[in-house]
């Protein structure tokens, strides 16, 4: 069930009336005026909030003989609150596409033809920027600092400056033994 | 006699309105939410016509015939666009809308019904 869905049902449920309409169903599947009946509403009123909650993928209808019948969608209640609450949250989407959109107009701006045209002066761009560098770098693989040097030259002239940051943000680690690429941990 | 006919439309529709919504309260207490959205749409209406009513008789200056023509003209005019809104909403299977201009169909011509046995009845 989406976050979106989810939603749908549980304003669908917040009506006395429509719980009532479940409850009913809950005990056997049951034909508009019956359940006008036995909620003491207008048929056209339940039918009302039949449509809602089978919008809201509550209930299902099929035909008998005259009727069109109405029944509970079990598998629906049989979702427990908690799955829901789990499920992957739309929001989350659309938010790693706006930071996938941004991550990618900095590299626009800041890239051209491959080169770095300037280090950006803001930090969060800057960190952008430098991951980009970073991949050209493998993991698992001690470089020395001329070699290090030369692979940053590739994108700008001020190596010294852009591997200095980048041991700062911690893309690039170095000890004794030389330089290797970081790898992230999420 | 006329001003006695006037006096009972209008506290006819004063009653179906305090009526309405007394019927929302409870039902909003009621967490019935569509219902008493409802009863909203129904007072809107009675208020509709009780207006309606005033302006026939403003401008009709004692007329009993000419209250009775533009109040019935009125009453039938209004709701042609209900009808069309009911149809479309049939057509798309819209059960939600057509509830709604069901219950204004079915308030006005329950109004028609009181104004014409208010208006006709012998004194």
């Amino acid at each position: 069930m989406t976050e979106a869905e989810a939603i749908h049902l549980f304003k669908c449920l917040s009506d006395k009336s429509r719980l009532q309409i479940l409850k009913s169903l809950a005990i056997e599947d049951m034909y508009v005026e019956r359940l006008a009946e036995r909620l003491s509403i207008t048929a056209s009123t339940v039918s009302f909030h039949l449509k809602k909650l089978a919008d809201a993928g509550a209930v299902t209808s099929y035909k008998s003989q005259y009727y069109m019948m109405y029944s509970l969608k079990k598998e629906i209640f049989e979702t427990s609150i908690l799955e829901i609450l789990q499920e992957k949250s739309d929001e989350a989407e659309v938010q790693a596409r706006r930071d996938a959109e941004y991550y990618q107009k900095v590299i626009n701006t800041f890239f051209e033809y491959g080169k770095l045209k300037t280090i950006p002066s803001q930090k969060k761009k800057e960190r952008i920027v430098l991951e980009v560098i970073a991949q050209a770098f493998e993991f698992d693989r001690i470089y020395s600092e001329r070699e290090v040097n030369i692979i940053i030259a590739d994108f700008h002239d001020d190596f010294c400056t852009i591997r200095r940051d980048m041991i700062g943000e911690r893309l690039l680690e170095r000890d004794t033994k030389g330089y290797w690429r970081v790898k992230s941990e999420c | 006699m006329i001003e006695q006919k006037i006096l009972n439309l209008n506290s006819y529709f004063d009653k179906q309105i305090s009526l309405c919504k007394q019927c929302n309260k409870n039902l909003l207490t009621d967490e019935r939410m569509d219902e008493a959205n409802f009863e909203k749409v129904k007072a809107n209406v009675y208020d509709i016509f009780r207006t309606i009513f005033s302006v026939a008789v403003k401008n009709s200056k004692g007329d009993f015939e000419a209250i009775k023509r533009f109040f019935i003209l009125k009453i039938e005019q209004i709701p042609s666009n209900w009808v069309i809104a009911y149809n479309t909403a049939k057509q798309h299977d819209n059960t939600v809308k057509m509830q709604i201009e069901q219950i204004k169909l079915d308030t006005v011509s329950e109004i028609k019904q009181m104004f014409i046995t208010i208006w006709e009845e012998e004194e």
